[in-house]
């Protein structure tokens, strides 16, 4: 009964666990309710696939055609623009709830940063499996193509990881900068961010038009190649992420 | 008793607008502190800037003498739940109590589970399909069960019946007297909470009009009534706060009066009564004076 | 709880009330100020407040470690004090409202005695 005369001093102030800790704190937090991030699109994932190998055999049963390979509907695609939602709602909504629970900006960003880069890790080295085992089994027996599309060409599994890798790092952070910018401007900043893209896109055509480029930039990627030109998006991603960065650490949670 | 948080000269503009205007005052360690004021007097901004989630214009704020913004040091020992609060996508409550705890490392269970019974929450419903009140009471539970040192209520009774916000009060007064913390109770239904105070911030229009002890605050003005010349004679050259008639009586509230001035004031016939905290501090944040001049 | 006076005295004078009137007899232990603050839904420290107002009089004492206790002779002291308030707070406002009314020291005694005889 002594407690409130006493009033003991809380010396914890100031203290926080190591940053490591904080990180996979926030790490967590997003899978807290694993079905948004995981569940829900492995379980879209299977039945896309599962519907198309279905059509699949129901074509090779009715025309007696055992070669597919012209079928491709790019359902993988798929796992990418859902990233891209994905690190839109974290920014949006985990954002502001993360803030409440005492989580300052940085560490907020960097752990979902890091998630992002799980995230793609996990998501391509299972898709380069299901690649793999496309590819052992001459498309499902069909020679159809859902893993591994057939202009991928003939990569290992290491390649594979790294395509699928850096395309899920693109579409997440990609995600990640584009609600940085809501997030700090709201829908002014939309409106801006999306005329000045549309401006920077209009002027760079413009300037490779006037200065005859088109075939350089054509062959900067013919030359750099698939891998290569994933290799680089990598640079990209970077830049949206330290862009990410910069908005979202002087942002404010709002209504 | 020592100051917790210290704001010192605090101000936060929105383009013209002055959301938090010149504030200087301190949160005492370990002490229960009402925020009162108006709808869009400040309150929110005020806890905002205090919790590092919003950036001052000017000014100076400190948590045991480290700044709280984007300082994870003194954030992981504060809690605010907002009133207006956005929660993950797709999360329910159970969530809520599942990821509190990785945050809050004094974070209770058990008293979580409790409060969970007693404001009936479903915990597998969507945050998303929460009525308000229910809603409020997720972040009540977040504000109790957090046992943060420096914890923040924010309008937390918005949709809460009488019962709930009675169990609300309950429950923060019993855990508050085991584990002693600074908390913040930003507010607009001033009676209700009166009681539960220890100090009392009162804003208007951005700025701190009022930061005293509960106490004395609470005997800091009296309603002095009778005939009009009586009452004019009696409070000239004092603080007026607030000041009403019917015909010919007159009833003003003034400040500060000392023993003395009480038996002078009834010796001259008038009536005393004291003022609730809540009328008090509706005089001093813009309550109009009611003259009703009522013809004979 | 509320009538405009501060809550901490109108605690001390709600526990004076108890002890006057034999509910907490003196020996006794009183509420913990945890409990005073749950039932009256009041701040601790302002139970503390009261407590202290009542303790700094000599009609509670402190025993550490166990808690609060009302002295031996708190009662006698209480009603001494009551007593004494009693003439200020009732007899002169009472005199004062009598004379007002042309009502003498005589008929005011009559009128008393009537009334404790109705």
């Amino acid at each position: 009964m002594t407690t409130v005369e006493t009033r003991p001093t809380d010396t914890s102030i100031g203290v926080a666990p190591p940053l490591a800790v904080r990180l996979a704190n926030v790490v967590r937090l997003h899978l807290a309710n694993p079905w948004t991030p995981i569940i829900i699109p492995t379980l879209i994932l299977a039945v896309i696939f599962l519907a198309n190998l279905a059509i699949w055999n129901l074509i090779a049963y009715n025309t007696g055609n055992e070669d597919l390979s012209n079928v491709n509907n790019g359902g993988i695609a798929f796992v990418a623009i859902y990233m891209l939602v994905v690190a839109t709602q974290t920014m949006n909504s985990t954002f502001p709830f993360a803030l409440g629970y005492g989580v300052t900006r940085r560490d907020f960003y960097l752990g979902s940063s890091a998630l992002f880069l799980m995230l793609s890790a996990g998501y391509a080295a299972g898709i380069t499996v299901f690649a793999l085992i496309e590819r052992a089994t001459s498309g499902w027996g069909l020679n159809a193509s859902f893993f591994a599309p057939i202009y991928l060409g003939d990569l290992n599994a290491a390649e594979f990881f790294w395509v699928y890798f850096t395309l899920l790092v693109f579409f997440f952070f990609l995600g990640a900068a584009t609600a940085a910018v809501y997030v700090r401007w709201r829908t002014t900043g939309m409106l801006v961010f999306f005329g000045g893209l549309l401006a920077i896109i209009i002027a760079s055509i413009w300037l490779l038009s006037i200065t005859d480029s088109f075939g350089a930039v054509g062959q900067f990627f013919v030359s750099a190649g698939l891998l290569g030109s994933h290799s680089w998006s990598l640079a990209v991603s970077a830049l949206m992420a330290i862009a990410g960065y910069a908005l979202l650490r002087r942002a404010t949670p709002r209504n | 008793m020592t100051a917790i948080v210290e704001v010192t000269n605090v101000t936060k503009r929105y383009g013209s607008l002055k959301a938090v205007n010149d504030a200087s005052f301190t949160l005492q360690e370990n002490a229960i502190h009402g925020l009162l004021g108006r709808n869009g007097a400040g309150k929110t901004t005020l806890m905002q800037l205090i919790t590092g989630q919003e950036f001052a214009t000017s000014g100076q704020i400190t948590v045991m003498g480290h700044s709280p913004v984007e300082n994870a040091g003194v954030l992981h020992h504060t809690c605010f739940i907002k009133e207006s609060q956005k929660y993950p996508e797709d999360f329910r409550i159970k969530h809520v109590l599942k990821s509190a705890p990785w945050f809050f490392p004094n974070w209770n269970s058990d008293l979580g589970a409790s409060l969970v019974e007693d404001f009936r929450l479903p915990v597998n419903r969507k945050i998303k399909k929460l009525s308000r009140g229910q809603l409020s009471a997720v972040g009540v539970i977040v504000g109790l069960a957090s046992r943060a040192p420096l914890t923040f209520f924010d309008e937390p009774y918005l949709g809460l019946d009488a019962v709930a916000r009675h169990t609300f009060y309950d429950r923060l007064l019993a855990d508050y007297a085991v584990h002693p913390r600074t908390v913040v109770l930003s507010t607009h239904l001033i009676d209700e909470v009166a009681n539960l105070l220890e100090r009392v911030i009162v804003i208007d229009e951005g700025a701190i009009i009022i930061n005293a002890d509960a106490d004395s605050l609470r005997a800091s003005a009296t309603t002095v009534a009778g005939k009009r010349e009586d009452v004019e004679a009696f409070v000239t050259g004092r603080e007026v706060l607030g000041r009403e008639s019917i015909g010919g009586l007159v009833s003003a509230t003034v400040a500060d009066l000392s023993a003395n001035d009480r038996s002078v004031a009834v010796k001259a016939g008038l009536d005393l009564s004291p003022v609730s905290l809540q009328q008090l501090i509706v005089r001093r944040t813009g309550g109009l004076d009611v003259e009703q001049e009522n013809a004979a | 709880m509320d009538d405009g006076r501060p809550i901490f005295v109108q605690i001390a004078e709600h526990l004076s009330n108890e002890i006057i009137n034999g509910t907490m007899p003196e020996e006794s232990r009183v509420p913990s100020i945890n409990e005073l603050a749950a039932f009256h839904r009041i701040n601790p420290a302002t139970a503390l407040k009261g407590i202290n107002l009542l303790v700094d009089a000599g009609v509670l004492y402190k025993q550490r470690g166990i808690g609060m206790f009302v002295a031996t002779g708190a009662r006698a002291e209480l009603l001494a004090q009551r007593r004494d308030e009693f003439r200020e707070q009732f007899i002169k406002p009472l005199l004062a409202e009598a004379t007002k009314l042309g009502i003498n020291p005589v008929q005011l005694s009559d009128l008393i005695g009537k009334e404790l005889e109705s």
